[in-house]
């Protein structure tokens, strides 16, 4: 089948390693290295720029001034030289005058003499202006405070190193011990595994998912809640995540692009070049308000059930329950039921999902949701007579489900979906007997 | 129904898709060398080809590579030459790469320790970082055992074979799947109706052209197209 | 002419090919062959498998071998009988993708010559295949 493009690769076969402890060493050590120079970064634009920066703006005590001298402090390096300007300031502090060199607290640099000088020239020797001094250590005295963008940029710049080398080094150590598979399925199937843990071996029902952990959730209406097969929160977190890191980075280089055009000195090709970078980062931004809304405004959808499992003619009732400050122009409530294939043949894996059974069951047109007051229905649900039940292999699956779909207006329109599990018919009896007890049983521990 | 003509093709019901994995996958269905001889799945003319085959690849050192795009048939040819060097007591050791497979799951100085292995088979070669496949190729060199692999692009072991595919091969392995399924479900199975073709062979073309001549994609498309049809 | 190779052919009872789930399976196996064949093991399974888009899974439900060494002679001039009671699931299963298939498959194990395997299927349960439109 023809493919388009896709932004999550699909699976395509798991890594072998030689060593599997060698290869969790190894990643461990090069996240290690990744979060350290993150933290150490971060800790020195903390501790020599950001501090300094907030001490001069919240406690240093303001006074006047008498600026005495002016000079530009020259600083030879290997490769450049390097300006920054600095005042003779006299004060008084608690009735003692002073003399102290002293600027800003930030120690403007710069390899341009011409603007160092300029900022010299914008204060008269003899004059008295108002500047702030360091209660704790009066030789700090400053002239200006401003917000440092420098310093921020700094600490931001820092953050990728952080969150992607403290994320590895936490990916590495939760799976640690965990096959490929166990790790990918893990992920890749969100709650679902969770949920049902393993393919059903049970010799009541051979293929059939066990599901235990459905039934262990009770609900407060219907006997059971079901668990959404994927939260909404957690593609929020990724979304945040993925667009933290990239405009972190983009900011740092913009910062440098700008203050090249603000010293006269553009630089067009990294300007050019971060055009795009810049452009997939207000993506980034727009997609994570776009999850937020959904995550957030969008409000809880939950499910109750009045009896699970279920099985091929059974009828029972489902409460929809939404909640949010939503104008909905439809929400509707689907029973589907899909085929799930997965197939790997030379470099290959190719996973198909196929819905073969879709029955709309409820839906309500043209409605508010206030905050505050959830909406809530309950509908009676038929599982059609002879369909086949729930079924899961290692390499192919038969999944059921219930989708909540709502179309609002003025904001993104959402799809929850939440598994079932369908016996066969024969088996009815016999389980559903079990799971009565068990449902009141968790109801009265209430 | 037979050789390379499909001329139309039966109709529903056969029970099973005849596009099914378990009938497409490779070494379910021989390697077909010329979809234009009368007979192109003739078992004798298939072992003749591929012995063929294996004196070139000891001709050239017992190295070699089958080269050829996605869906070409690599992995069906190797198939056919495993399956029949089994038969001359060939020891195999056989591997399958997936994408993001940069090593082989065994390591390379324990891939004869078991037991004396003849010929080492790496299927998606190309997968296999650089330093890998070098010392695997010295390995081999070493012991002498034989190496043969199958890559989308050439990596510098001599050439055994280069697949590749035509709208006439689609057609012929279409018209042998066919017979094959239609000919176990006779046993007592469902039979066949005649009326009315399932597909065109222009429509069997039309997918070929559609999936960028990837035979293996080709018969997704057409499992699709069997079972809309039901 | 004559097909002088042996051939094993499966039977169910009252030649039924529809059963419900706790049924019992029960037929019987015959090798058909020209010469007199001597076997050094018969394996009967009976077992699903999956066909479709994806990977074939199969599991047995039931599983007999009877072989030279643990039973003595094998006489296979006489039919060999079976019988099985069914499981609840997987039921037969004709969907899109993904086909369920059940079915009783001997291997025959002969002395001299190449295994035989023959396989006949059958169909567990009742469920309706879903229509083309996802109704």
């Amino acid at each position: 089948m023809r493919r388009g493009f896709r932004l999550v690769h699909k699976k395509r076969g798991h890594r072998h390693s030689v060593s599997p402890m060698a290869g969790h060493l190894g990643e461990l050590v090069f996240f290690g290295i990744v979060f350290l120079i993150g933290l150490v970064w971060m800790a020195a634009a903390l501790v020599f720029l950001v501090t300094p920066l907030w001490r001069a703006n919240t406690r240093f005590v303001e006074t006047v001034c008498e600026i005495e001298n002016k000079r530009v402090v020259v600083t030879d390096d290997p490769d450049e030289t390097r300006f920054r300007p600095e005042f003779l300031l006299r004060f008084e502090v608690e009735g003692r005058s002073q003399a102290h060199w002293g600027y800003s607290v930030c120690r403007v640099i710069s390899t341009n003499r011409a603007e160092q000088e300029a900022i010299l020239e914008g204060y008269e020797v003899g004059q008295t202006y108002p500047c702030w001094y360091d209660p704790s250590d009066p030789t700090r005295v400053v002239l200006v405070r401003e917000f440092g963008w420098f310093a921020m940029m700094m600490v931001l710049g820092a953050l990728p190193f952080v969150l992607i080398g403290g994320g590895g080094v936490l990916f590495v150590l939760l799976r640690f011990g965990k096959s490929d598979e166990h790790v990918l399925a893990t992920w890749r199937k969100g709650n679902w595994d969770r949920v049902v843990k393993k393919q059903a071996e049970s010799n009541r029902l051979p293929g059939v998912p066990q599901g235990a952990d459905m039934t262990n959730s009770p609900g407060t209406t219907l006997a059971y809640r079901l668990p959404i097969s994927a939260s909404p929160t957690w593609k929020l977190v990724g979304i945040l995540l993925a667009a933290l890191l990239w405009n972190a980075a983009v900011a740092y280089f913009t910062t440098i692009a700008v203050r090249g055009f603000l010293l006269g000195q553009p630089d067009w090709w990294v300007t050019i070049f971060l055009v795009p970078f810049v452009a997939l980062g207000i993506f980034f931004i727009f997609l994570f308000f776009r999850q937020l809304l959904i995550a957030t405004g969008v409000g809880k959808t939950f499910l109750e059930i009045s009896d699970h499992p279920l099985h091929p003619g059974q009828i029972c009732r489902v409460l929809v329950h939404q909640s949010g400050r939503l104008r909905v122009r439809s929400l509707k409530l689907f029973l589907v039921c899909r085929e799930k294939t997965q197939f790997r043949e030379g470099t290959d894996t190719r996973i198909e999902t196929k819905t073969v059974f879709s029955q709309e069951i409820f839906r309500r047109q043209r409605f508010d949701i206030q905050r505050g007051i959830p909406f809530e229905a309950e509908v009676e649900m038929a599982v059609p007579q002879g369909v086949m039940h729930s079924f899961r292999s290692a390499n192919n699956e038969i999944q059921w489900l219930l989708v909540v779909e709502g179309k609002l207006t003025r904001k993104p329109n959402f799809q929850r979906e939440f598994y079932l599990i369908v016996h066969p018919e024969k088996e009815h009896d016999e389980s559903r007997g079990a799971e009565a007890v068990r449902a009141e049983e968790l109801r009265g521990g209430e | 129904m037979s050789g390379c003509e499909v001329d139309r093709l039966k109709s529903n019901p056969l029970k099973s898709n005849p596009f099914s994995t378990r009938f497409v996958r490779p070494g379910a269905i021989p390697y077909c060398f010329d979809p234009a001889e009368s007979r192109p799945f003739d078992v004798d003319e298939s072992n003749r080809q591929l012995d063929r085959l294996w004196t070139r690849f000891e001709e050239s050192g017992s190295l070699g590579q089958i080269v050829g795009p996605h869906g070409s048939g690599k992995s069906t040819l190797l198939a056919s030459l495993l399956m029949r060097w089994a038969t001359a007591g060939k020891t195999v050791r056989h591997f399958v790469l997936h994408d993001r497979q940069r090593r082989l799951p065994v390591r390379i100085g324990r891939l004869d320790r078991e037991k004396p292995v003849d010929l080492i088979v790496v299927d998606g070669f190309e997968q296999l970082g650089a330093l890998e496949r070098l010392r695997l190729k010295r390995f081999c060199r070493r012991r002498e055992i034989g190496l043969l692999v199958t890559t989308h692009r050439s990596i510098g072991l001599p050439e055994l074979f280069r697949t590749s595919t035509s709208p006439e091969l689609v057609r012929t392995l279409v018209a042998e799947l066919f017979d094959r399924v239609s000919a176990g479900e006779a046993t007592g199975q469902s039979g066949l109706d005649q009326e009315g073709p399932l597909f065109t062979p222009e429509q069997v073309d039309s997918c070929y052209t559609r999936h960028d001549r990837n035979v293996r994609e080709t018969f997704f498309a057409l499992y699709d197209l069997f079972e809309s049809h039901r | 002419m004559a097909d002088v190779h042996p051939s094993v052919l499966i039977r169910f009872d009252e030649n039924g090919l529809v059963f419900q789930p706790g049924e019992t399976l029960s037929g019987e196996y015959r090798v058909d062959s020209v010469e007199p064949l001597q076997c050094k093991a018969v394996e009967l399974s009976v077992l699903w498998y999956t066909e479709g888009k994806g990977d074939e899974d199969m599991a047995v439900h039931a599983f007999e071998r009877t072989s030279e060494e643990k039973n003595g002679p094998i006489d296979v001039t006489r039919p060999g009988r079976f019988q099985v009671t069914l499981p609840s699931s997987p039921l037969s299963y004709d969907g899109h993708n993904l086909k369920i298939r059940w079915c009783v498959r001997v291997r025959l194990f002969p002395k001299r010559e190449k295994e035989l395997v023959a396989q006949k299927d059958f169909t567990l349960g009742a469920v309706c295949p879903f229509g083309v439109d996802g109704s």
